[in-house]
């Protein structure tokens, strides 16, 4: 198992600055918090609370908070999904979380698991954001690593310009905000390749660190499994010609390239990460897995509306994930990735692009061929018929980073170029002073579009597809899901009589209690999920609930929406009220005062 | 580095201007979407005009943010515009927005009025076939007559309850009447006439249809019916005065709103009109149709 000569590790400057990238980004998630919660996190939150709880029974008696029965109790919520992100959810919320005081709002008891909420710690944070925060802190780290990957396998400029790339994908910057799987898989998965990339010069420190954050992956989200398969194809395909038959004294044998360590580390070390790591497992480990490994196999197939075409199932488009990204990534950065991609290519045919660009600065053999597999195989993976495609643009996520990667080395090829062009031509100023603009020029766009509409980032379309209009315009899927009803809610709580009924459509009760417990809405509003009973319907937008729409705003007697959610003028969510909403509470006092009040008929 | 301005160089180095004009673009998409302001000075032209059988649409038809300002009214607020639906009303506003300066009316529709505003046009038609609609079999579905024919016996379907013949009692979905479904694209009125099982003959008859110069029959599955995919193929027969006039089999995944128009010319008195529906296997077979006679 020889190993190439080890490098150094980053430098301390590069550390700095990748820190900082993630402060900032961090700032920024903090900043744009306004964003509605959707059905999975509505799940997850619930999942993490529960989780909780474990450690309140290891607090109190270690010995029986590992007995099966606990365990099996605490940890019975969604155990589809392996429990490292929940548990960390959980305990965040534990620590920063603002519980209400059932004391002074007793009636927000049921809104808690176990009819009561746990003690305050530090309370800096509403209970919503403090789940975020693992997720928030995940993500931001993630810019970090791109920064560092960057940086460390090609040149400073190639780290900052992907990072800044990453950070400006207005789908990602949407899903970096919750506490869900998709981002910190997205994390993982990186993490894993870096350290595996290392690995490859750093000997079995990092061999051991691959192990882990391979353990790390797989204990957040289950597209971790693909990682191997993927560092296999590169292995052999980076080393085929370490592969053949040869003869040694006499001897005929078969000849290997020297295996990587982090693949024994990763044999070893990543499965006890995940058993550690996810409870379900800790009795009955294989049973358990067969289940989860059943139940993904057999997922069943979610509805996803491509350019005017309702898929419910398969087989389904095989241009979906590419399609879609080209639609929904800032164009400036596929145009840097593009143009990435191409140097990379003619870079490696030939010396004919070398009349452009100098060979990029890749400083390990395989980085690029590293980084384009990581890219391609999540898409691959999503594009095959068979596999559901949900609809929206996070289960390919995590090969977006390493596309962000090729718009950092398109940077640094439109960079050399423009300093090659500088030097021929002074009289068009100063390279520094053109770079920067260049820059500001390219970064416009990603980040305008990032922040801008933030809070339905999940819709996003780019200028290819005639902006956030697209998805009215080409048949696209517009809400994704169930967490618009939060633009709702100032509606709702401005408009709606005492103890008005509300269904609140795809946004689920998980989504709605945590709404209620961070005082977003009115606490005599009463969900239902039954548009007979309701006073208010609220229609997230989804082509295969066309019908249930035209039957509420039929059963409500009405022929418009009465409040719109829109962004940039395409509906994502419709208001319906009903035409003959009471004051519930009123009319029950009505009652109450009409029985209490004396007889004033006539004759007295 | 050998670098010289050859079409290459050139291309990259406008990269960053590229860049910047797709940014404009953008920056052009959103603010050209129209805030409340701008949605209640089309909506207050529309109601100061607006009359008994006039109908209102947006374009795009998905640029709806002004409906709730419209309440009351006959709006249109489906994905996609049934243009053969609403030539039925009398006349149709058109609110214009997101850069829409000329609506894709189809040919007939006469622009009568037009009120530019900042992001928001209003514009008026006359529609081509006013007045001359004569018998509407969605709008007269009380004087259908619903009959189930087995091999060896007939079943009346004479409960009538909101806008539905129910054989026997209220079912959920075995029953023709109005009902709103997503057909090829758009959310459409339409009758309901699921079919019975085993090949089993569900027949609606119309029996005294007013005459006219065309009979428009218009029919297909529903979304659901084509999602799932289930069941077999179905039959759907229409009979004039007794006289075939279509005979259509639907395969069960065959998505569309399909049109068959009928010469009436020779008819004086009044018609009978039978529509028919059958399938070996009626697992999601929802059919639904309209039809309507015009001058």
């Amino acid at each position: 198992m020889a190993q190439l000569p080890q490098r150094k590790g980053p430098g301390r400057g590069t550390v700095l600055i990748g820190a900082g990238l993630a402060a900032f980004y961090f700032i920024l998630l903090m900043s744009t918090l306004d964003i509605g919660i959707p059905r999975d996190e509505g799940f997850y939150f619930s999942a993490g609370e529960q989780y909780s709880r474990w450690f309140d029974d290891l607090l109190e008696d270690p010995a029986k908070a590992f007995q099966r029965e606990t365990v099996d109790r605490r940890f019975a919520n969604n155990p589809e999904h392996p429990a490292f992100p929940k548990i960390l959810f959980g305990l965040s919320w534990r620590v920063f979380g603002r519980m209400l005081d059932p004391e002074e709002a007793p009636y927000s008891r049921h809104w808690y698991d176990a009819g009561q909420p746990p003690e305050t710690r530090l309370g800096i944070l509403s209970e919503s954001t403090a789940m975020r925060l693992p997720a928030l802190v995940v993500s931001s780290f993630l810019v970090f690593l791109v920064f560092l990957f960057g940086s460390k396998f090609f040149n400073r400029r190639v780290g900052l310009a992907a990072a800044a790339a990453w950070m400006f994908m207005p789908h990602g910057f949407w899903h970096a905000h919750l506490a869900c799987f998709d981002m910190p898989v997205t994390a993982m998965w990186f993490l894993t390749g870096y350290c595996f990339l290392k690995a490859e010069r750093g000997g079995w420190k990092w061999a051991v660190l691959t192990g882990v954050a391979f353990g790390l992956a797989l204990s957040t989200k289950h597209n971790a499994y693909f990682i191997p398969p993927l560092f296999l194809v590169y292995f052999l395909m980076s080393r085929w010609r370490g592969f053949g038959v040869g003869r040694n004294e006499g001897d005929t044998g078969i000849r290997l390239p020297a295996i990587p360590l982090a693949f024994p580390a990763m044999l070893v070390v990543s499965p006890l990460v995940y058993y550690a790591l996810w409870p379900n497992l800790w009795y009955e480990p294989f049973e358990h897995l067969k289940w989860y490994f059943g139940r993904h196999a057999n997922h069943e197939y979610y509805w996803a509306y491509y350019f005017g075409t309702l898929y419910t199932r398969p087989p389904f488009p095989i241009s979906f994930p590419f399609v879609m990204s080209a639609i929904t990534i800032p164009v400036t950065t596929l145009a840097l990735s593009g143009l990435g991609m191409a140097v990379v290519v003619r870079d490696r045919l030939s010396g004919m692009m070398g009349r452009i660009v100098e060979r990029l600065p890749v400083q390990q053999p395989g980085a690029v061929l590293f980084v384009g597999l990581n890219l391609l195989v999540p898409f691959l993976v999503i594009a095959a018929p068979s596999v559901p495609i949900f609809g929206g643009t996070k289960h390919w996520m995590h090969g977006l980073p390493y596309l962000a990667i090729f718009a950092g080395l398109g940077f640094e090829a439109f960079y050399r170029i423009l300093c090659a062009w500088c030097e021929k031509s002074p009289r068009f100023g100063h390279r520094a002073l053109l770079a920067g603009l260049a820059s500001a020029a390219f970064l416009a766009l990603p980040a305008w579009s990032t922040l801008h509409g933030h809070t339905n980032g999940s819709t996003y379309f780019n200028v290819l597809a005639g902006g956030f209009g697209g998805m009215g315009e080409h048949g696209l899927q517009r809400e994704f899901w169930g967490n618009t009803a939060y633009s709702a809610l100032d509606y709702l709580n401005r408009e709606a009589p005492v103890g008005a009924r509300v269904d609140f459509h795809d946004t689920a009760w998980d989504a709605v209690r945590m709404y209620r417990r961070d005082g977003l809405i009115r606490k005599d509003i009463v969900p239902v999920w039954d548009y007979k009973r309701a006073d208010f319907f609220l229609f997230h937008w989804h082509k295969e609930f066309l019908d249930l729409e035209a039957e509420v705003k039929d059963h409500f007697g009405v022929t418009v929406p009465a409040y719109v959610v829109a962004q940039d003028g395409v509906p994502l969510l419709n208001v319906y009220r009903r035409s003959t909403v009471v004051d519930r509470r009123r009319k029950a006092l009505d009652v109450i005062r009409k029985m209490k009040r004396p007889d004033k008929g006539e004759g007295r | 580095m050998k670098v010289g301005l050859n079409k290459g160089t050139v291309v990259l180095l406008a990269l960053p201007m590229a860049s910047l004009a797709c940014f404009i673009l953008a920056l052009v998409y959103s603010t050209r979407v129209p805030d409340a302001e701008d949605w209640k000075q089309a909506v207050d032209v529309v109601l100061e005009g607006y009359a008994d059988g006039d109908c209102v649409v947006f374009d795009p038809p998905w640029a709806q943010e002004g409906a709730p300002l419209l309440a009351g009214r006959d709006v249109i607020t489906t994905e996609t515009v049934d243009w053969y639906q609403v030539g039925k009303r009398s006349r149709v506003w058109v609110l214009s927005s997101l850069g829409r300066r000329a609506p894709g009316l189809p040919e007939g529709f006469r622009e009568i009025r037009t009120v530019t505003g900042d992001r928001v046009d209003v514009r008026l038609f006359e529609a081509p076939a006013a007045g001359k609609l004569r018998y509407d079999f969605l709008e007269r579905i009380g004087d259908a007559r619903v009959r189930r024919v087995y091999k060896n016996r007939m079943v009346r379907c004479e409960n009538f309850k909101d806008e539905r013949w129910f054989c026997g009692g209220v079912h959920r979905w075995q029953y023709v009447g109005r009902r709103i479904r997503d057909i090829a694209g758009a959310v459409r009125e339409v009758i309901w006439a699921h079919p019975l099982d085993r090949g089993n003959k569900l027949e609606i008859e119309y029996p005294k249809v007013t005459p006219g110069a065309t009979l428009v029959i218009r029919y297909g599955l529903t979304q659901r019916a084509i999602e799932t995919g289930e069941g077999a193929p179905l039959t759907f027969q229409v009979h004039v005065a007794g006289a075939p006039v279509l005979d259509r089999v639907l395969g069960t995944t065959e998505d569309g709103w399909f049109e068959q128009r009928v010469d009436l010319s020779g008819h004086q008195e009044p018609l009978a009109v039978r529509f028919t529906v059958f399938t070996p296997n009626y697992k999601d077979r929802q059919l639904c149709f309209t039809a309507d006679v015009w001058d």
